[in-house]
C-alpha cells in the first residue's frame, strides 16, 4: 500500500489482512487491480506461499500479492466474492497444496477425482511412487 | 462381349473352386444360424461412441474423415449417445479425473458391446505412467477386447484393430461363445 509497492510491482501481505489488502487494491481508484490474473501457491519447505497475479485494466499495471502460511495450518479467506476469477484458481491450488480457503462457494475438487487424489501432488513432501510401489528415482 | 457384376457373381457361383460357390451351396442357399448371421451383421457395423480423450483421438477423426474413409468397412457411424453405440474406442490418455464419467458412458452402453484400448495410454498409461493423476491402462477398469499400440497409431492400425474386432466377434460367435 505504498509506493514501493507499485516501485517493485510487489506486495507482502498476511493471512489476516489479505482481504482487506485486496479489497482496498480492487476499490481504491488510487490502484484500481480490477483483474484477478492467476492463482498460485509455492510450497518453502516451512511455508506455503499463495501468489495472487492482479492487473488493471485501466492503468495497465500488474502486481504480485504473496502471502505466507504455516504448513501446519494452511486456511486462507476466499477472494471468490471480490474477483470470480479465484473461483478455479483456488480450487487447482485447494487440490495440489491441500489449502482450506475459507468461504469458497463451490469447495469441490476442480483437478483430483470427486473424492480428492487422498494426497497433495505439489507438496514437497509428496513423493511420487514408482510401478513398483517404492519412490521412483530422482 | 460385356459381362455385368451380376452375370460375374452367376459365373462364380457355378465355379466349384469359388468362395461364393462353396456358401451358396448347389442350391444357392445359405445355412447357417441366427447367431452367426448376428454376429456377422455386428462384425461388419460397428457403431462406435463419439469419445475422444487426447490426441488419438485426432487419428480416430482422420480414420473417418475422407482419406482413410472408415465407412469402407461399415464402422464410420460415431454415435453421440452411448445409448445407441456398441463400440468404446478409448482414444487417449485417461486420468482418474476423467475414469468415471467414462465408466459410466461404457455402462450406458447396451449389450452387446465392445471396448478398444487405442494407444500407449490407454493400453498401460504410456509416458504418464508414473503420474499421480492417469489411470495405468483403462484395462483397471473396462473389458478391453482390443489393444492398438502406438503413440498415436495410425488410423490404418485403428482399421486394423477394428478389423481383428470383427474376427474377434465372428469367431467367438462361431464357437458359440457368449463375446
Amino acid at each position: 500500500m505504498n509506493e514501493e509497492m507499485m516501485a517493485t510491482g510487489e506486495l507482502v501481505s498476511t493471512p489476516a489482512t489479505i482481504k482487506q489488502d485486496m479489497r482496498e487494491l480492487r476499490d481504491n481508484p488510487a490502484y484500481g487491480f480490477d483483474r484477478l490474473l492467476d492463482v498460485t501457491a509455492v510450497d518453502r519447505g516451512e511455508t506455503f506461499e499463495i501468489v495472487y497475479r492482479l492487473n488493471s485494466l485501466k492503468t495497465g499495471r500488474d502486481l504480485v500479492v504473496k502471502v505466507a502460511l504455516p504448513i501446519a495450518s494452511p486456511n486462507l479467506p476466499s477472494l471468490a466474492d471480490l474477483w470470480e476469477s479465484a473461483l478455479f484458481g483456488e480450487r487447482e491450488v485447494q487440490d495440489m497444496f491441500g489449502i482450506v480457503f475459507e468461504g469458497h462457494p463451490d469447495p469441490r475438487p476442480l483437478l483430483a477425482p470427486e473424492d480428492g487424489f487422498g494426497f497433495f501432488p505439489l507438496r514437497k513432501s509428496y513423493v511420487l511412487p514408482g510401478r513398483s510401489g517404492q519412490p521412483s528415482g530422482r | 462381349m460385356e459381362v455385368t457384376t451380376a452375370e460375374k457373381q452367376l459365373l462364380a457361383a457355378q465355379d466349384p473352386q469359388s468362395r461364393l460357390s462353396e456358401l451358396l451351396g448347389p442350391d444357392n442357399v445359405i445355412v447357417t444360424s441366427v447367431e452367426q448371421v448376428l454376429a456377422w451383421a455386428q462384425g461388419h457395423s460397428f457403431w462406435p461412441l463419439t469419445s475422444g480423450l487426447a490426441c488419438c483421438a485426432l487419428e480416430m477423426m482422420a480414420c473417418g474423415a475422407g482419406r482413410y474413409d472408415l465407412a469402407r468397412f461399415g464402422y464410420e457411424v460415431f454415435r453421440p449417445s452411448p445409448r445407441h453405440a456398441d463400440l468404446l474406442i478409448v482414444a487417449g490418455t485417461l486420468t482418474w479425473k476423467m475414469a468415471p464419467p467414462l465408466v459410466r458412458l461404457y455402462e450406458q452402453m447396451p449389450e452387446s458391446k465392445w471396448v478398444i484400448a487405442m494407444g500407449s495410454c490407454a493400453i498401460g498409461g504410456g509416458p504418464f505412467v508414473d503420474s499421480y493423476s492417469v489411470v495405468p491402462g483403462v484395462d483397471q477398469l473396462l473389458p478391453v477386447d482390443v489393444y492398438i499400440p502406438g503413440c498415436p497409431p495410425r488410423p490404418e492400425a485403428l482399421m486394423h484393430g477394428m478389423l481383428t474386432l470383427k474376427e474377434k466377434v465372428m469367431a467367438a460367435k462361431r464357437r458359440g461363445g457368449k463375446k
